[in-house]
């Protein structure tokens, strides 16, 4: 697992740095939370409330819309209200966290799971203090706030585990390598929110990795390099900024993504430090209303 | 054996594992054929003496709605199947007990992650647990996750079984934290529900004007508190709400 820095863990790495679990421990309750964890879709086939290609159509309609499976499924009278919470229930009973699978493989006692889990929360409560009085420092922070939900909703959905902010830099961060977008985002009236996001080479090789897990290679028209489905990742995040600015009150009337070099990112300030589930990530916010 | 199993002149009630069979014709033309099926159901003699059917799921595990025969409905009808029920079914009753008192031992000493995952275990081996399902939701309520407390309301509000008598406790507890977590329209929808079986409980209708009390709703809490106490006038805590809820009347007035 990648080092992440000592500001922003996720559960696993805290368990790790208290040396509470090992790597090895820890890999092993991944493993079995991954293959324990069932997709909606597929409780939707074994309960007979979907046939397959009913399921597949709704994948398909993901793609372009971005709306979760149930959605998509009561829109298109695939499935019922009460059927889908039904889903959603048994998809919740399923479910196994990082917490229980370390439990249920014999690698924490329930004790010790309780332990370390209040400590992590603690923690985290704590950075999270720390760092809502460091956005409240910035102008526009209802804008950073969305830049930063909308990050995190693309990285849990294909990933599965959340973005973190980490830091604040004043200062343009030291960052040579790598590759940059930017997301466009113009408001109705003239407005403008630029979100710049600097990340290194390797941390687009793992998000292209996470999308190309989820497509058909063989559909004609799908991304096939690292640059193809980083593009691809950050035009969902702008989707879902979008819909962030909309919710803070801003009328939105287009949303694109771009590259952006090195020169045009250390001229925005301030920079978030984000820590994601790929390696850590570095984002500027313009905003012009 | 037989005598056992219908013990009218002892204390013991009646427990097991019954059969039917059920015959039905499956496929077309040519490949018509008919076909035996034999359903394993859990019968209980209940306390006021009627006899509770109900069937097993995939887990051997009673679930799903509790209905009622006659003693010469079930004899005719049915077969016993006694080393099922010592086998597989006694056995997974038994687990999911002992999960469901794990996990609630775990939210009384507020450890709510672990008593999520037992509650979980409890809902694996039997989805429609309905003590499971509102322990699951109190654990989520308890941290705050709305959105999970939210969608396990939506399971309850639904189940017959949550509105049982047996189940009171359980229904007040949960409905009190629907309210304290400000989840009032899901609070009013849960407690219309049982006020719809049950109009003379006057703690419901308390629960229910308190409920509006906090939302702001003071003309329609002051219906309710008045209802609670016609039917009891020495309710203390709803007599209390009144003085309370007529002051802000008149305060807004």
């Amino acid at each position: 697992m990648a080092d992440q820095g000592k500001g922003t863990l996720f559960f696993g790495q805290f368990l790790l740095e208290r040396g509470a679990v090992s790597q090895e421990a820890l890999d092993d309750a991944l493993q079995f939370q991954q293959e324990a964890n069932h997709r909606i879709g597929e409780l939707a086939v074994e309960k007979e409330y979907l046939q397959p290609h009913q399921v597949e159509k709704i994948f398909a309609e993901q793609k372009l819309r971005d709306e979760p499976f149930g959605v998509i499924a009561l829109k298109f009278n695939f499935l019922k209200r009460a059927q889908l919470d039904d889903l959603l229930f048994s998809q919740a009973v399923n479910s196994t966290h990082l917490g229980e699978a370390l439990l249920v493989r014999g690698h924490l006692s329930p004790e010790q799971f309780v332990e370390h889990l209040k400590a992590y929360n603690n923690m985290t409560k704590e950075r999270q203090r720390e760092l809502d009085a460091l956005l409240r420092e910035l102008p526009n922070r209802d804008v950073f706030a969305a830049v930063v939900k909308s990050l995190d909703r693309t990285f849990t959905r294909f990933t599965g585990r959340h973005a973190r902010v980490n830091l604040l830099h004043t200062a343009p961060p030291a960052f040579s390598a790598g590759i940059g977008f930017v997301l466009d985002v113009a408001l109705h009236g003239g407005g403008r929110v630029s979100c710049l996001v600097r990340l290194a080479d390797d941390v687009g090789t793992v998000i292209a990795e996470r999308l190309a897990a989820s497509r058909d290679p063989q559909q004609h028209g799908e991304p096939t390099t690292t640059m193809d489905f980083c593009r691809e990742f950050f035009e969902i995040m702008a989707r879902y900024l979008g819909q962030a600015l909309e919710d803070a009150g801003m009328a939105v009337a287009e949303c694109s993504v771009g590259l952006c070099d090195e020169q045009c990112f250390t001229s925005v300030r301030p920079a978030l430090e984000i820590t994601t589930p790929a390696g850590p990530m570095f984002v500027a916010v313009s905003v012009a209303l | 054996m037989a005598g056992d199993l219908f013990p009218r002149e002892t204390e013991e009630r009646l427990r097991g594992v019954f059969s039917s069979v059920v015959k039905a014709t499956v496929g077309f033309g040519g490949t018509k054929q008919k076909v035996e099926k034999r359903l394993l159901f859990f019968v209980e003699e209940q306390k006021d003496g009627r006899i509770g059917i109900q069937a097993l799921n995939a887990a051997f595990v009673p679930s799903g709605e509790l209905k009622y025969l006659t003693r010469e409905e079930l004899v005719s009808r049915f077969l016993p199947e006694p080393e099922i029920y010592m086998n597989k079914v006694y056995p997974a009753i038994r687990q999911v007990m002992a999960t469901l008192s794990s996990a609630e031992r775990h939210l009384n000493e507020g450890n709510t992650y672990c008593a999520e995952y037992e509650f979980k275990n409890a809902l694996r081996i039997d989805e429609d647990n309905i003590r499971a399902t509102f322990g699951l939701g109190m654990s989520y309520l308890e941290r705050g996750e709305l959105e999970k407390g939210d969608l396990v309301f939506r399971r309850l509000v639904n189940m017959k079984g949550a509105y049982l008598k047996r189940h009171k406790h359980l229904f007040n507890d949960f409905g009190i934290k629907l309210r304290k977590n400000k989840m009032y329209r899901q609070a009013l929808k849960y407690y219309s529900r049982a006020y719809a079986l049950s109009k003379d409980d006057e703690h419901l209708l308390y629960n229910i004007a308190r409920t509006l009390y906090e939302k702001g709703s003071y003309k329609g809490a002051l219906n309710f508190v008045r209802k609670a106490l016609n039917l009891k006038q020495d309710f203390d805590l709803a007599r209390q709400l009144m003085v309370i809820l007529q002051k802000k009347m008149r305060a807004a007035a």
